[in-house]
């Protein structure tokens, strides 16, 4: 509604000052008009002045300005003669209304007419603008993700002025990873590497993002990535995992498979990356004319359950674990494999209830502490204390 | 609302522009001043409503309204403000409104400000611009509308082009248009004086001053642009003649052409029909500028064609202007009055040759622009006309222009004396050619062609200066007496000894940096050092930094002197991340009026880079003359005076100097 009287506002000032002009009264319009010659005899007037100005300020010298004055006194003569010959125009007051009240309907109804017309059929007057901080909290209201998106901007607003705050960066890193922004995780990684060194876990995370934002291709770089961090720790999985898997993009299948049937042999039923690494291992055997590998250990088996079954075995070996901690609760390894197991299968108030134990009983432990922190900070588990 | 209210604005003042290009019109012609004065009123409402449209759209960038489809495909949330502002018009559509925007204000000073002008003129003139603005908003609305909107809204947007971020380009296209269209008003008095069928003595008293103010933003603003080319894109070169820059410099040169004949009509009364020819091309020049870069057509011949709806339109724009100009003028010149007549050497004859040498020039240039489009168009072959051909055919132009710029203004109006003015300038031919001597000993290169250019600059140079020192009386009066004469000149004087000065200081730096420039290119690895003009330079080191919207690998480069470092330079290579658009920033430093520019290439795999650093000695010279240009402008445009040009008598010529 509010748009529409601004409209028409608007509307009613460009029509007006079309119009209004035409609307004055004769006095008006032609007092401070200067006739055709009259406009040349006033020039020339001015610069026969400006000729006295220039010789007081010493630009022109007299004989100089003598010969300036003449000439231009002549143009003035002939123009002031010009301008008594000139009389008023002599078309007949009838004939001038015509005209006016043509101008007057033209300029009315052409205003308002052009605007709307074109204005209906280009414009879209019910869209509202949608600044993006309106559209930012109005998402908000209903959507959580939103204060993600937020956080990160914070983060990054922070990390644009201190590129050098590595918590920052480690904080971000997983967010974009997750937000599939690739490239972006790619250089918070990178800063990683480059402030705290290079580890196993920080170089594989950076070569994990590198193939990811490559949209799966293990590249020469990220080769060279897990090849250093596999070089660091031996039996870390994903160096591994992703070295065979560039194998397997290089079409060296033996080697492929022989890297994929050693990996394999560290599987367990937790190993969330057996299944695919088998895929890739039978890809690869196939290629090589051989028929798929046997499910010769536990995580093979459980890739042939089904996905129910998988869910309920592992549930039921969490709560085997669960109870075991009942009786045993001094180990640390299995508490983090619990808090693990639980936020893996989407228990978060299970895992949280699994932390706030551990925490009560290692209280006295601040090594133990800090590692619970830490994977609670992995895990974005959060404890209300 | 307020993108949809920029958008009624908009199309409100394309309607009042239409009135405003026929109402007047009809009201010159029937000698109704009712009529006319619709012409003032709607020229000021045309105004407002574009700069509320261009205001709406403005508030768009600002608050990141991702629904305006413009806004979208040009900003970004996390883009620094001040780059909010200036993509406005760093895009198409927006630079077409700020195009017009300009276009109107021209027209709503000429409405508020010609009180003095004869109605019929100023109506004419008001209803010309009309047509102008009614072609380039109906240009706007149809093919490239700013307020276009998108349901719903991306989250994002797409960034402006990083190579356009940056403070150089967004005061270069606002300073390129005020140029452009500022021409525009020397053209709608042309045409206004072709319609009503004579000349107004006011009409060079106004057409002068717009024609400077125009000719004083096109000069800068051609110099940002140059500038801006050198330290952004990263090659180091200050000129292409691209055709991108041809574009914006044919207009410059025929704009030159026509501030000098401007000033021998308001001054003489004469060279009118030409004067009134050149306002045409002019501005036709600026048309074709827009058409060139607006059009797509440069791109390629190919991808004109397939979506040629914007570039058809701007033709028939070009069309309608520059053929419906020329065809009036062909008709109606005839009629006009042809004004003063003077003897070949006179200050009118040598206007006239820089007229000439200018035109041609120009012309030589619209030729190098325009012929590889038409072969490609006609036979589908790609050729450059490259810097060879513009070199020989424009310099070869240039030279006799500047050889004759300082006699132009010791000679008399109406009969000059050649010999006269020789031996008032032998003191400066005499410098000029100490100056060739000593750059001949002293040059660190073999260069047959170096010295006489600096011979030539100096000649430019003094020679303005000597017009001044003349005018003053220096060494013929009283010291005290000359210094007051001197301070006493009309500022209009010290305005033509400024910018001809300031051409003798950019031809410096031309020949300086053309010819004495070295250049050292290797790949280095951190700690290695590279040697150039005396200097060593020595990469330190290679650091990764972030901005707001990039990330930057940059070089940090020690410069030493004889052991003690001068200068540090860290040139980088940028990555914008939400194009994914990677740039290379130079790393500049500055020894008086030379610079060392390095850039970065490839980095190789151990870690290396290529390192490229010039030595560019008086490079700034190129820019500071293009400043001492526009200051010339300006101190020109403050003389509020009249200009009368004295002629000299036929008898008295000869002995005409020291009278009094």
């Amino acid at each position: 509604m509010m748009f529409w009287i601004v409209v028409a506002i608007m509307i009613v000032c460009a029509t007006g000052l079309a119009i209004l002009p035409l609307l004055r009264r004769e006095k008006d319009a032609s007092a401070s008009d200067i006739t055709e010659f009259g406009g040349d005899v006033a020039v020339f007037k001015d610069q026969l002045a400006e000729i006295d100005r220039d010789l007081t300020r010493g630009v022109l010298n007299e004989s100089d300005a003598g010969s300036a004055r003449s000439e231009i006194s002549r143009r003035l003569i002939e123009a002031s003669g010009k301008a008594k010959t000139v009389s008023d125009p002599t078309t007949s007051s009838n004939n001038r209304n015509l005209f006016r009240n043509s101008a007057l309907i033209f300029a009315g109804l052409c205003v308002p007419a052009i605007a709307a017309v074109m204005y209906v059929n280009i414009g879209n007057p019910n869209l509202a603008d949608q600044p993006l901080l309106a559209r930012l909290e109005a998402q908000q209201e209903n959507n959580t993700d939103n204060k993600i998106l937020d956080l990160v901007e914070r983060v990054e607003t922070h990390l644009s002025t201190n590129s050098d705050d590595d918590d920052g960066w480690e904080v971000v890193a997983p967010v974009y990873q997750r937000l599939g922004r690739h490239d972006d995780a790619v250089r918070a990684y990178e800063n990683l590497v480059r402030l705290r060194g290079e580890s196993e876990d920080r170089l594989s995370n950076l070569g994990e993002a590198i193939v990811l934002s490559q949209e799966g291709v293990v590249t020469q770089r990220a080769e060279t990535l897990f090849q250093r961090a596999f070089a660091l720790d031996k039996t870390a999985v994903r160096p591994r995992f992703f070295l065979a898997l560039g194998l397997n993009q290089e079409s060296k299948f033996r080697e492929a498979a022989s890297a994929w049937e050693a990996l394999l042999e560290d599987a367990t039923p937790q190993s969330a990356w057996a299944p695919g690494a088998l895929d890739q291992l039978n890809m690869a055997r196939s290629e090589l004319g051989l028929p798929p590998a046997e499910p010769d250990n536990q995580a093979a088996a459980i890739m042939n359950l089904s996905q129910q079954e998988q869910q309920e075995m592992i549930s039921t070996m969490v709560a085997g674990l669960a109870e075991r901690l009942e009786e045993d609760p001094g180990n640390m390894a299995d508490w983090q494999r619990l808090i693990r197991s639980y936020t893996v299968l989407g228990q978060p108030d299970q895992a949280v209830a699994a932390l706030k134990k551990a925490q009560s009983i290692f209280v006295a432990d601040q090594g133990a502490l800090g590692e619970l922190g830490a994977l609670s900070k992995n895990l974005g588990l959060t404890t209300q204390n | 609302m307020i993108s949809e209210l920029g958008h009624v604005a908009l199309l409100l003042a394309l309607a009042l522009s239409v009135v405003q290009a026929l109402v007047p019109l009809v009201g010159a012609q029937r000698g109704d001043t009712r009529l006319m004065a619709v012409g003032s009123s709607t020229a000021l409402g045309v105004f407002v409503f574009v700069a509320f449209a261009f205001a709406a759209l403005t508030y768009g960038y600002v608050v990141s309204d991702f629904s305006v489809r413009n806004v979208w495909e040009n900003s970004h949330s996390q883009k620094p403000l001040l780059f909010k502002f200036t993509g406005v018009w760093g895009n198409h559509e927006g630079s077409m409104l700020l195009w017009v925007g300009i276009l109107t204000l021209f027209s709503a000073l000429v409405a508020l400000f010609g009180n003095n002008l004869p109605a019929q003129l100023r109506a004419n003139v008001l209803s010309i611009q009309g047509w102008i603005a009614t072609t380039f908003l109906l240009f706007i609305t149809l093919t490239s509308n700013p307020f276009e909107r998108l349901f719903p809204a991306p989250f994002e947007g797409r960034d402006l082009n990083p190579i356009l971020q940056d403070i150089g380009l967004a005061i270069h296209p606002p300073m390129l248009y005020l140029g452009y269209v500022g021409f525009s008003v020397a053209f709608s008095f042309a045409i206004a004086a072709l319609i009503s069928g004579r000349i107004d003595a006011a009409w060079a008293r106004w057409v002068r001053p717009w024609t400077l103010t125009a000719w004083l933003f096109l000069t800068l603003g051609i110099a940002m642009g140059s500038y801006w080319a050198y330290y952004e894109l990263g090659w180091g070169g200050w000129w292409f003649w691209d055709p991108v820059e041809n574009a914006s410099f044919m207009p410059w040169l025929f704009g030159t052409a026509l501030l000098h004949s401007a000033v021998v009509m308001e001054k003489r009364n004469a060279l009118k029909i030409w004067t009134i020819l050149l306002a045409i091309l002019t501005f036709s020049m600026s048309l074709l500028g827009t058409f060139l870069v607006r059009s797509g057509v440069l791109t390629s011949v190919h991808t004109f064609a397939s979506d040629p709806t914007r570039g058809v339109f701007i033709l028939m724009i070009l069309l309608l202007f520059i053929g419906g100009g020329l065809a009036l003028f062909a008709l109606r010149a005839g009629t006009l009055n042809q004004g003063g007549i003077f003897a070949p050497i006179s200050r009118e004859g040598a206007l006239v040759l820089n007229n000439v040498l200018l035109t041609t020039a120009a012309t030589t240039v619209l030729i190098g622009t325009l012929y590889p489009l038409a072969l490609e168009a006609l036979t589908g072959e790609k050729i450059s006309v490259g810097p060879p051909y513009f070199n020989l055919t424009f310099g070869s132009l240039m030279l006799p222009l500047l050889l004759a710029m300082p006699f132009g203004p010791f000679l008399a109006w109406k009969r000059g004396d050649l010999k006269a003015v020789l031996q008032r300038l032998s003191w400066v031919l005499a410098i000029a050619f100490i100056g060739l001597l000593i750059t001949f000993s002293i040059q660190t290169k073999s260069s047959i062609v170096a010295p006489f250019g600096v011979a030539l600059s100096i000649w430019l140079i003094f020679g303005a200066l000597a017009e001044v020192v003349d005018r003053a009386r220096f060494f013929r009066v009283p010291l005290k007496t000359a210094f007051a004469r001197l301070f006493g000149l009309p500022r209009s004087a010290w305005g033509t000894t400024l910018a001809h000065a300031g051409m003798g200081i950019t031809l410096l730096g031309i020949i300086g940096v053309s010819i004495y420039e070295r250049e050292a290119v290797a790949v280095k690895q951190p700690g290695d050092t590279l040697e150039l003009s005396g200097y060593t330079i020595t990469l330190e080191g290679i650091r990764p930094n972030s901005g707001p919207n990039y990330t930057e690998q940059v070089a940090d480069l020690t410069v030493r002197k004889g052991g003690t470092v001068v200068a540090v330079l860290s040139p980088a290579k940028r990555l914008y991340q939400a194009r994914n658009f990677p740039t290379t920033e130079a790393g500049i430093t500055s020894f008086g009026f030379s610079q060392l520019y390095a850039t970065l290439g490839d980095f190789d795999e151990n870690g290396g880079v290529v390192v490229r650093v010039y030595d560019k000695p008086l490079v700034l010279l190129i820019w500071i003359g293009a400043l001492f240009m526009g200051a010339g402008g300006l101190v020109s445009l403050t003389d509020r005076r009249l200009r009368v040009g004295a002629p000299k008598r036929a008898k008295s010529s000869a002995f005409a100097a020291p009278a009094e």
